[in-house]
């Protein structure tokens, strides 16, 4: 499994765009994603949940990738999540 | 066979309603409850599949016509967001879980299910992520509304069955919605003797009970009831006996009803000579007939924020100039009030920036004038088009919620401004239309020199008086029992009102609540006023007791009530003048 721990800096936090591309981006690839924030988890198959995670500016994500391409997977998402996030929705 | 029951609560509006149950939920009024055989569940897991996939072609459809046009990226963005929730299986498989689980329609579960996440996202602290919530909301209506287009079981409406709205609470936008369809009476868990329900539900003849506490959850959907507006009480299931009975009382109400109505052509004069004037309170272009109807004197107050719920946008100068026209030419030459939107505190309207925002009281904040002079673009075009109408008719300017003289003054510039425009453009209008006052904040009552001096005429809004003076919010369940007309304040002040505007020779009016009530008639005609203005369902019961008053009797309990600092003699004396 690939962990990786990444600080939210967009003032909007983790809005649902960003959560949109989260899901997008993960469905690419066959290994399975989670989102963890403050103790709570969510699959990045589920919009809602990831959503819900509420992760605001200064929240740290962590991310937990498992499958046959993790490596490629996390650093995909660990790219989106420091700078591809800038738009609002 | 299901238990008969009764529930309490407080009858707003009288007579008697004899019918089925027709739930509407808390978030999404138009969705039904109803139970659903073993054999059917397949049925209705289908029926919830076939919506989702159909909402899921809207959207790409809609994503395609978008990428296809030169719209901004956002957009389709946004579609995509409401694609992936539509796909995210706690909307689109959990409500089938909960269809089987409780064998309930598919409407039913997906709005419970939209209930659970809207709680979720509501706990959620950062705002603008909480907000997120509008698109769970909009994803689970697309989808509602496809499933309401085709519903699964086709409910029995026949002409004889009538159907009861039974709801958690009702906003101003849903009652209009309701004026369409035909309930024989209203039933809400929540309300008071002067919330929308309760004044729509008066509109429409229809009895109605509010504040029944939990009515919305005991009562099933299509379970038949008695609802009993004159005695405050609903039976749920009730026996034959019951039923036979009350539909014996039904009977002698209506014939009470039909022998009002040769009142109709009769001049409203007491006993002693004195003519009063007896208007109606309308909300929109169409109460114009049951006013006619009733004998109106003239329309005392046209609601007219009325125009701008249930739509997109704001009413253009236009529309608004062709719905006062319509009333003004239908009154035929009868003074037509029309007061200026009150917009605000319980009539809210998203859309208007100015209200957008959670006001920390809204009940004290930016409302009615101080919206409307806070809006000066809005306001104007309101007086334009109310200019334009006042060419056709005996129309009248009021302005609701004065307080100070500035806002009398600031009111008068804005009308010049409107009328000079008009001018140039030469476009007819009375040059001479009267303006006057709404007096329901204190101030206004105990400041009322300055208002005498500057304006037409006057109109005592009773509701928000009584609001304002005792500090009772007349919507909140727990504290609605402290509305109280007779509170020894709201008789001084309406005495001290109605007393100075007649010295002045300034005409005054009551066009609260209060006007409309028959316990009330004597009091007020005791005071002095001679000009009343109702909901169009009351002007005959008030007329006949008008007929049956002389001024000169009321003179010594009136002064004694003026006094009286005692509840109890207060009631005692009202005893008296009503006997």
């Amino acid at each position: 499994m690939q962990v990786r721990e990444i600080a939210v800096t967009n003032p909007h936090g983790l809005h649902a765009r960003a959560c949109a591309r989260i899901v997008q981006l993960s469905s690419h690839f066959r290994s399975s994603v989670s989102l963890v924030v403050g103790g709570r988890r969510a699959s990045a198959r589920n919009i809602l949940a990831v959503m819900m995670l509420a992760a605001a500016v200064g929240a740290t994500v962590r991310l937990e990738v498992e499958g046959p391409d993790e490596v490629a997977a996390l650093s995909a998402l660990a790219e989106l999540l420091q700078d591809g996030l800038s738009s609002r929705a | 066979m299901s238990v008969s029951f009764a529930l309490h609560g407080i009858g707003v509006s009288g007579g008697i309603a004899i019918g089925r149950a027709q739930l509407v939920s808390h978030a999404t009024l138009e969705v039904a409850h109803y139970s659903i055989s073993a054999r059917q569940v397949q049925d209705e897991v289908a029926r919830f599949d076939a919506a989702v996939g159909e909402v899921q072609k809207e959207l790409e459809g809609l994503h395609a016509a978008m990428t296809s046009g030169d719209m901004p990226g956002e957009f389709g963005a946004f579609l995509d967001v409401h694609w992936m929730i539509l796909n995210d299986t706690t909307l689109s498989e959990t409500p089938k879980k909960i269809i089987a689980e409780q064998r309930c329609n598919a409407e039913w579960a997906l709005t419970q299910q939209m209930g659970v996440l809207v709680e979720q996202f509501d706990q959620i602290e950062d705002a603008y992520l909480r907000e997120r919530k509008s698109d769970v909301i909009q994803v689970g209506e697309r989808v509602l509304k496809r499933l309401m287009g085709r519903p699964g079981v086709v409910r029995a409406a026949s002409a004889e069955e009538q159907t009861i709205l039974v709801a958690h609470d009702l906003s101003p936008a849903d009652v209009i919605q309701f004026k369409q369809h035909h309930f024989a009476a209203f039933l809400t868990d929540l309300g008071g003797a002067t919330s929308h329900t309760a004044i729509v539900a008066r509109s429409l003849n229809v009895p109605a009970v509010v504040a029944a506490h939990n009515a919305r959850q005991l009562i099933r959907d299509g379970e038949m009831l008695i609802v009993d507006g004159n005695h405050h009480v609903v039976i749920v299931n009730p026996d034959r006996a019951v039923l036979a009975e009350y539909r014996l009382r039904q009977e002698e109400f209506e014939l009470a009803r039909q022998k009002l109505k040769r009142l109709r052509g009769k001049p409203a004069q007491t006993i002693d000579g004195t003519l009063i004037g007896l208007n109606a309170n309308i909300e929109l272009p169409e109460d114009l007939e049951q006013a006619l109807d009733n004998g109106a004197s003239g329309i005392g107050l046209f609601r007219s924020e009325f125009l701008f719920l249930n739509r997109i946008g704001l009413p253009t100068e236009d529309e608004q100039f062709e719905a006062y026209r319509h009333v003004a030419t239908g009154m035929g030459g009868r003074p037509v009030t029309i007061r200026t939107f009150d917009l605000g505190a319980d009539k809210h309207k998203e859309g208007l920036d100015g209200l957008a925002r959670v006001a920390p009281n809204p009940a004290l904040g930016l409302r009615a004038v101080r919206f409307c002079l806070a809006e000066p673009r809005l306001f104007l075009t309101q007086l334009r088009a109310i200019l334009r109408a006042s060419h056709y008719g005996k129309v009248r300017i009021l302005i609701p919620m004065l307080a100070s003289v500035s806002e009398i003054d600031q009111t008068m510039v804005m009308l010049g401004r409107a009328k000079e425009a008009l001018r140039e453009q030469r476009v007819p209008f009375d040059a001479e239309i009267p303006v006057g006052g709404m007096i329901e904040v204190p101030a206004a009552v105990l400041a009322i020199g300055a208002f005498l001096r500057k304006l037409d005429f006057l109109s005592i809004g009773t509701n928000d008086l009584i609001q304002y003076t005792l500090a009772v919010d007349r919507a909140d369940d727990a504290v609605s029992h402290l509305y109280d007309p007779l509170h020894p304040a709201i008789i001084k002040l309406l005495a001290l009102a109605i007393g100075a505007a007649n010295k002045a020779k300034v005409p005054i009016a009551v066009c609260g609540e209060m006007a409309g009530e028959l316990a009330m008639t004597r009091l007020l005609l005791g005071l002095g006023l001679r000009d009343f203005s109702m909901h169009p369902s009351h002007l005959l019961n008030v007329k006949q007791r008008v007929l049956q008053t002389e001024l000169a009797q009321l003179v010594a309990t009136v002064e004694r009530l003026k006094r009286s600092e005692d509840p109890a003699r207060t009631l005692a004396l009202m005893d008296k003048l009503n006997a």
